[in-house]
């Protein structure tokens, strides 16, 4: 042991060194290590005669918590005659409460990873132990509404990026003991806090130790957003659909806890990842169990109508219009075909235009800042609302569908990108092959959404395989007084297993 | 269950075959087929009950490799034999009804290519997929029997005292198109329920919508049965509803969904009919020379335009079927004891 | 293994590739398969055809006319909608080949609505061949004679904003409802044609060009077709006084709401008058508007229609709609006598005593009787044809009768008998 501190410590072999006894090599160590950081503070303090230091990173801990809950206690401390190091530990871990989170640590792996989450440490001469205060005072997004999962009547909480802040909000809403956080440092730089929250007799052991093992393995330098793992989580399943749903919604979050998932969070993502997860829950909100059960039934038939019409509405009208018109009213043919005379492109031709460049407008309007958003659809209004279809370039039918779509498709955000890519997919299988293009196509997204399998449970459960009970909750929404008493979590799912 | 009734009704959608005999004589062959289906899957499903963990084709690897590998080729064989025809049925249904819609080559390898896809996801997907497509068809069956409701009439009906050859045929017929007892041996492992209840639960599905289909039939279209190809088909043509003009394009997908369920799970089971014997090889590797096979046997029929619908034809599915489905199976039942129960 | 495993994934990747590649390039090369937009395609509303004097067939494509099109309102209601292009071949087929190439565009009869069969159609073979086989001829499209030449009925242009094909269609929809019109879809005329040995009845369409003097008109065309023996006496009685109303709703349908505008000299519009008696597949005789009504009644396929009542001395309206029919097939003195029971139900526009009400409906009950003799006497007995489903009723009741008449159904019906027994139901 004492040939290890013996060992000159640098920035790669600092994680199991011990602290050095001696304050002034252990400052000296912490600043090779460091690369002598310009945020690194170390404010040296004689504490009843002995030497000590306490050490923190600017900007992260709170400066008058710091004044109030470390500097001033550790000034009143006089002890009157001798007082050996030992004394000062003493007091320092046991006989004060300086704050609510103290750590005493050991080596300078450990060192490190308190200080830079905002911890204060209070280093002492002859001492290989410090002591860490939880004085967190960095600057933080406050609490606020959810921007990407809107709602009306639900809570208005969202995630922020700190993950204690978000632990605590969940924590809030699910006062069981059985609600686990169980929490581990991933990302080799970045050494991300990322939290498995899961409610113990509901959630599989199987898929929590999956999930857990999946995280363990993951490789990577930095976790900065949700992206860098749900890869991992996936697995090696290539389908455009992901088996990991993400939320910023706390009561979201709980909701899919009390049924049974498991839950990660990342510190600095406002966003949290859900596994296992199912295709028909991207039709699910939090709304869905505020509103009355007949209305959110008729909503939840107006969006599974809403995927199909974004998915295929235009492949279909492209494939009709160009290889079975037969199927159209007589009417609505005639009225089609008398506009698509003055047009000089095909309709499949122009459907392609059409949604290339509503696809370009709808990544311009997220991409530009606010104040110049507003201006793309003011552009998009004019050019193909108006130019486009006075000048005859495209014809008004096809833009009435191309409208219904992009419409259609704001109603499903979570599913925008597989719907935009197999939106082109179906135009192009409607426009070489009609009808049996379009079913093919069909064929490709049901087995792609059939093969993904998250965790056990089949992606399109409970539709196929078919869960009677399950179902209730699919083309209608019971009221509370069953769905409580009735509740499906996922193992009771038909097809799932290995849970 | 819903695989194999996905699977063999796409015979019964495509060929309702009234112009060799008329619907009295359709009716009463094909419930004599189906009560003969339901005593031949009898051996299988004993098969299963002996050995639920195996299928056939590791059954007879276990008592002999060379059995088992000669095994597998024969079922392999079968797949692709049933995909040749399958792929012959679809191509001439597209022959008749869509003729210049697109090269029939083309519609056979798409279908083809996405059953592939679809084999190579592996059963499960198939099986949930077979339950979409599954929901499809009968919503399709639904909607245009709604829509034809009020065109249905009685007098459309006429009966005739069935002849003893018209129902001998229309039982024969039936009997060539018993493909799932090429598909059970194979899938029995894979079957969550009871080999029974998915076997005799395909029939009794099969055999409602069968009648389902006739019944509608016969009431709509009367005498032009004697002169339709596609009577299912010819439905739609004359189904209208509010938003739909003619129903007939609506119901090519529920052909087309049907047949790519088929051709997917023949595929599948050839897949591991082959990788049964010879573990060496990635059965994947299989799968695709299946699939490019069964294409390439088609190719020249349907390059041709001859979709060589002959008697004999029957007469060779119907031994293959018998042959591989009941005879088989048969003989690893009552047979010897495999080394397995000696021991 | 690796190296293998990827050298499998890139070989089917390329594989799938090309077989795509090679897909579209085969759909778009080869001339067959090429994908035709709608402005590629003539959208043929009605087809009409005749035979010249040679022998050859005229074919008359009814289609959009582009002059009512726009990009924001594509249908252009002040318009006519409709044109017509025609043209000469040995068959059918060709003939439309000839059309298209007039237009320079490919025919698209999946919506057509009617096949219209000139007076100069005398042999039903070839139309019926083609018009079963044809590729996207709908099973449910009318088929009906007329009394002048296709042509000149699909040449009507209508003013409404709808397309005459669509607006015959629509005549024909409310003329079946009132029972002054034969059932006329395609599969309903295979069917007859197949059970009975070649027998059908196809309305003839009638153009009048004033729909004010339309009523005049109509009393005095049912002669104007000659199919050989048996012509119709011309002459419609009492019977066609009561079908005034039902008359009346044709032609302001077929005229596209042209009452307001009657005095225009080229305004023209069309109705239903009578129906041909097809046997053998060939146009036999015609049958008045009566006899028509009276087939009506006994096949019970009328949902509502007027008559008027005499009650004292002024008539009155009374509505009269089939509910229910049951027949009874019996074999008395060698004869097949069909007992056949029609219930009919009675509505009266004006609260009338009960004593009243029995009067009108007992001279409107025997009003029908009299269409539903005429019928019979007509068909049956001139005409010797299974217009009432004969054959239908035989196989479902009397087997043996049914195979007699599969031998021989000329000798069967010669001894049928029809008796009609009303119910009425006020």
């Amino acid at each position: 042991m004492e040939k290890k501190t013996v060992v000159k410590v640098n920035e790669n072999n600092y994680e199991t060194a011990l602290i050095s006894k001696s304050l002034k090599q252990a400052l000296l160590d912490l600043k090779i290590i460091s690369g002598k950081t310009m945020d690194l503070n170390i404010m040296e303090v004689e504490i009843s005669e002995h030497k000590c230091a306490v050490v923190s990173i600017e900007g992260m801990a709170s400066t008058s918590s710091m004044a109030e809950l470390v500097f001033r206690p550790l000034m009143k401390f006089n002890v009157k005659g001798y007082a050996t190091e030992d004394d000062v530990f003493k007091f320092l871990t046991k006989q004060s409460l300086l704050s609510a989170e103290r750590k005493i640590l050991t080596t300078y792996g450990e060192v490190f990873l308190t200080l830079f989450s905002g911890f204060a440490l209070v280093f002492i001469d002859g001492c290989d132990k410090c002591v860490a205060y939880g004085i967190q005072g960095f600057d933080k997004r406050s609490i606020e509404e959810p921007t990407s999962d809107g709602n009306l009547n639900g809570s208005h909480e969202g995630f922020i990026e700190t993950i204690r802040t978000n632990i605590s909000l969940v924590r809030r809403r699910l006062k069981t003991p059985k609600l686990r956080f169980d929490m581990q440092q991933i990302g080799t730089d970045s050494k991300t806090d990322v939290c498995v929250a899961y409610i113990t007799d509901k959630a599989p052991q199987g898929v929590i130790n999956k999930i857990k093992e999946n995280l363990n393995k993951i490789d990577l330098d930095t976790i900065l957003t949700t992206g860098y793992v749900e890869p991992f989580l996936q697995g090696k399943h290539k389908s455009m659909f992901s088996n990991v749903v993400s939320t910023d919604r706390p009561d979201t979050f709980c909701a899919k806890l009390n049924e049974g998932r498991v839950g990660i969070m990342i510190d600095g993502v406002p966003l949290t990842l859900i596994c296992p997860s199912l295709f028909i829950e991207n039709f699910q909100t939090i709304d869905d169990y505020v509103n009355k059960p007949f209305y959110t039934t008729y909503i939840r038939w107006i969006k599974y109508i809403a995927f199909f019409l974004a998915i295929a509405l235009p492949g279909v009208c492209v494939a009709i219009s160009t290889n079975h018109p037969e199927i159209l009213t007589h009417k609505f043919l005639m009225n089609i075909a008398a506009s698509e005379e003055v047009t000089p492109y095909s309709f499949f031709f122009e459907a392609i235009i059409i949604t290339i460049m509503y696809e370009l407008m709808r990544e311009a309007g997220i991409r530009l800042p606010k104040a110049i958003g507003g201006a793309v659809s003011i552009v998009g209004a004019l050019i193909i609302g108006d130019a486009a279809v006075s000048s005859s370039l495209i014809s008004a039918p096809l833009l009435i569908i191309i409208g219904l779509t992009a419409t259609a498709s704001f109603v499903i955000p979570n599913l925008n990108p597989q719907i935009s890519v197999f939106r082109m997919l179906f135009i192009i299988a409607g426009g070489f092959a009609g009808l049996f293009g379009i079913t093919l196509c069909f064929a490709f997204l049901l087995i792609n959404i059939s093969s993904l399998e998250s965790y056990g449970v089949p992606y399109n459960a409970p539709l196929s395989p078919f869960t009677f009970r399950a179902m209730r909750d699919v083309f209608t929404r019971p009221s509370f007084l069953k769905l409580g008493r009735t509740k499906t979590i996922i193992e009771d799912l038909n097809g799932a297993k290995n849970l | 269950m819903v695989i194999l009734f996905t699977a063999r009704i796409f015979y019964s959608m495509t060929f309702v075959p009234f112009i060799y005999s008329d619907v009295t004589c359709r009716i009463i062959g094909f419930s004599i087929s189906v009560i003969i289906e339901g005593l031949v899957v009898i051996p299988v499903i004993i098969l299963y009950r002996k050995h639920p963990d195996k299928n056939i084709c590791q059954l007879a690897y276990e008592k002999s490799k060379v059995l088992g590998i000669l095994i597998g080729i024969a079922f392999a064989i079968a797949a692709v034999m049933l995909m040749n025809r399958l792929f012959r049925y679809f191509g001439y249904f597209m022959y008749v009804t869509f003729p210049n819609f697109l090269p029939l080559w083309v519609v056979i390898g798409a279908i083809a290519v996405v059953a592939f896809y679809a084999a190579f996801q592996g059963v499960e997907a198939i099986a949930r997929s077979a339950g979409i497509a599954f929901v499809f068809f009968i919503l399709s069956v639904i909607i245009v029997t709604i829509a034809l409701w009020t065109k249905m009439s009685f007098t459309n009906v006429t009966y005739n005292y069935p002849k003893l050859e018209h129902i001998s045929f229309e039982v024969f017929f039936e009997m060539s198109k018993y493909c799932e007892l090429v598909l059970f041996p194979i899938l029995y492992p894979y079957v969550k329920e009871k080999a029974g209840k998915s076997l005799y639960g395909a029939i009794a599905l099969r055999l409602i919508t069968v009648y389902a289909i006739i019944i509608v039939c016969t009431l709509t279209l009367g005498s032009y049965l004697n002169i339709s190809k596609f009577p299912f088909f010819d439905l739609g043509t004359y189904a209208e509803t509010f938003i739909i003009e003619r129903l007939d394009t609506f119901l090519l997908p529920a052909w087309i969904l049907v047949a790519f369920v088929k051709t997917s799970i023949l595929m599948f089971i050839g897949k591991i009919a082959l990788s049964t014997g010879l573990k060496k090889v990635k059965s994947n590797v299989f799968l695709l020379i299946i699939a490019v096979t069964a294409f390439a046997v088609t190719l020249p029929a349907v390059l041709q335009e001859k979709w060589y619908f002959s008697n004999m034809d029957k007469a060779i599915y119907t031994i293959v079927i018998f042959a591989l489905g009941v005879l088989l199976p048969l003989v690893f039942c009552f047979g010897k004891g495999d080394k397995n129960e000696n021991e | 293994m690796r190296m293998s495993k990827i050298f499998f994934k890139k070989l089917l990747v390329t594989a799938i590739c090309v077989f795509n590649i090679l897909s579209l390039c085969s759909c778009n090369a080869t001339g067959k398969y090429e994908k035709l937009d709608l402005d590629q395609r003539i959208i043929v509303n009605a087809m009409g055809i005749d035979i010249t004097k040679d022998g050859k067939f005229e074919v008359t494509l009814q289609i959009l006319a582009q002059e009512g099109a726009g990009t924001n309102t594509p249908i252009d209601p002040s318009k006519p909608n409709s044109t017509t292009v025609a043209q000469v071949a040995d068959t059918i087929p060709a003939a439309i080949e000839r059309c298209e190439t007039d237009l320079g565009k490919t025919a698209f009869l999946g919506h057509t609505e009617l096949v219209l069969l000139g007076k100069s159609v005398t042999d039903l073979n070839p139309v019926m061949d083609y018009v079963i086989n044809a590729q996207g001829i709908s099973l449910g499209i009318f088929m009906a004679y007329t009394d002048i030449t296709a042509k000149e009925i699909l040449d009507i242009k209508v003013n409404s904003g709808a397309y005459s094909g669509e607006a015959l269609k629509e005549v024909f929809e409310e003329s079946l409802k009132n029972g002054i019109s034969t059932e006329c879809e395609l599969i309903k005329h295979i069917d007859n044609i197949e059970d009975t040995n070649g027998t059908t009845v196809m309305p003839i369409i009638k153009k009048i060009k004033d729909p004010i003097k339309s009523s005049e008109e109509k009393d005095n065309s049912s002669s104007e077709l000659d199919f050989g023996e048996s012509n119709s006496d011309g002459k419609i009685e009492a019977g066609n006084e009561k079908l005034e109303g039902g008359g009346g709703d044709d032609s302001s349908s077929g005229g596209g709401g042209s009452s307001g505008g009657s005095e225009k000299a080229e305004q023209t519009a069309f109705y239903i008058d009578g129906a041909v008696i097809v046997k053998n597949k060939k146009p036999h005789s015609v049958m008045t508007r009566d006899e028509i009504a009276g087939l009506s009644f006994i096949n019970s396929s009328v949902a509502k229609q007027t008559f008027n009542a005499k009650l004292g001395d002024m008539l009155t309206a009374v509505n009269v709609s089939s509910t229910k029919k049951d027949t009874k097939v019996s074999i008395k003195d060698n004869r097949i006598v069909f007992d056949i029971h029609l219930t009919i139900s009675y509505e009266f526009y004006i609260n009338y005593s009960e004593e009243e009400q029995k009067e009108a409906a007992k001279d409107v009950t025997e009003q029908i009787y009299s269409l539903c003799y005429k019928a019979i006497d007509k068909a049956l007995k001139q005409e010797n044809a299974d217009i009432f489903g004969i054959h239908s009723l035989l196989n479902h009741n009397d087997y043996r009768l049914y195979q007699e008449y599969m031998k021989n159904p000329e000798r069967v019906l010669k001894l049928v008998d029809i008796n009609i027994n009303l119910n009425p139901q006020i």
